[in-house]
């Protein structure tokens, strides 16, 4: 959900969060087994939709929206979360919940002949996931 | 919901307000960027990296299939059997048959006294209508660039009259010349002249949105617009197949977004 409305007609959507590790084996280290250290945390998101000029109603986000948050730079309050209701579009407020703030730094368009168009969008987390 | 089949959002290209689809596309795409930079600091609190956005990019892209834009090629009388038939005129007042054909691109028409032939938009190529006098003299009715527009002729004489067509830049010649003809596909942008585009450091006008029409060439609703430059042409020709070509081009500035 970007803002609070679900992007509409996805068909796809990932997050995924990655630890910076650094190897903090030295000498002192018993055993032959390396050590791991977490560094920092980093975050990111994508979602894929059939393209449409459609107006996705309420609570829906048109794909094609995301254009402006992204050259505006906006940073966007984006959550993962499990939905229902109408569309699947009313957050559930689940224990798979996440929220963070995010900068949309890509999507892409593609238009294959004789097949529904797509556009992906990813998104780069700045800042704590909660 | 109205999804938007792939054949109708399609990429044209070309300089300002005469910008074509890319013929025979099978697919296309655009691409934004951002380029982030990793702000966190020493400054930052928790382990959550910071990002800021320092700048955009686009790019696009198209899949073709390799063609000319010859619609057909009409050499010599004796090239009959392969030509396309293209109505070219019809005549009022005739008995028989009321249209006329160029099959081999010089079609000799004879009209009786009082008869109307008119002209029917079917070709784009240069072309000549000519008025035979006799004796090897013509009347020359030029038509130039473009689609041949209605035109009548009425031989208002008490004898039969010979109308010649010629199609050569308007040059007269006899009854039983030969000459060549390509009536070409001028609605779309083809591999030839993507690549004289990229030969030339071509800045061109990028338009992205949904297509309708013959073909689906119309531009109907605009999603994006911007300037690139063709930046990699790739043909494969793989063996037992149609060739193909990808098309890539690299935005310059900012890709304008319809609201």
């Amino acid at each position: 959900m970007v803002g609070g409305k679900c992007i509409a007609y996805a068909t796809s959507c990932t997050f995924h969060v990655s630890a910076q590790t650094e190897d903090s084996s030295t000498k002192d280290s018993t055993g032959d087994w390396t050590e791991n250290e977490v560094m920092g945390l980093s975050w990111d998101a994508s979602t894929e939709s059939l393209v449409t000029l459609t107006d996705p109603g309420s609570n829906g986000e048109l794909p094609t929206d995301i254009f402006s948050a992204m050259v505006n730079k906006t940073l966007v309050t984006l959550t993962f979360d499990q939905t229902d209701g109408t569309n699947n579009r009313t957050a559930q407020n689940s224990a798979l919940k996440k929220t963070g703030t995010a900068y949309i730094n890509d999507i892409n368009v593609t238009a294959a002949n004789r097949q529904n168009s797509t556009i992906s969008a990813q998104f780069i987390g700045t800042g704590a996931l909660s | 919901m109205t999804k938007i089949k792939g054949q109708n959002l399609r990429l044209s290209v070309g300089s300002r307000n005469a910008e074509k689809c890319i013929a025979a596309a099978q697919s296309c795409s655009v691409h934004l960027a951002a380029q982030v930079g990793d702000v966190t600091s020493k400054d930052s609190d928790g382990a959550w990296t910071e990002n800021e956005i320092l700048s955009f990019s686009w790019d696009a892209s198209v899949d073709a299939l390799t063609a000319d834009n010859t619609v057909a090629s009409i050499q010599t009388p004796s090239d009959s059997d392969d030509l396309t038939e293209v109505p070219l005129a019809s005549i009022e007042g005739a008995t028989g048959s009321s249209a006329y054909y160029i099959q081999n691109g010089l079609s000799s028409i004879t009209l009786r006294p009082n008869e109307t032939i008119t002209t029917q938009q079917h070709v784009q190529c240069p072309i000549a209508i000519l008025k035979h006098l006799g004796n090897s003299e013509y009347e020359e009715i030029v038509y130039n660039d473009g689609l041949l527009p209605e035109m009548t002729y009425t031989n208002k004489t008490d004898s039969d009259m010979t109308i010649a067509y010629a199609f050569a830049n308007a040059e007269l010649i006899e009854d039983d010349d030969t000459i060549d003809i390509t009536i070409t596909d001028n609605d779309a942008v083809f591999l030839d002249t993507l690549k004289g585009y990229m030969a030339s450091k071509t800045l061109l006008n990028v338009l992205f949105g949904v297509t309708v029409g013959t073909k689906n060439r119309s531009m109907d609703e605009m999603i994006a617009t911007g300037t690139a430059y063709i930046t990699d042409i790739n043909i494969t020709a793989a063996n037992r197949q149609n060739s193909t070509y990808s098309c890539q081009l690299t935005g310059v500035g900012e890709l304008n977004f319809s609201s």
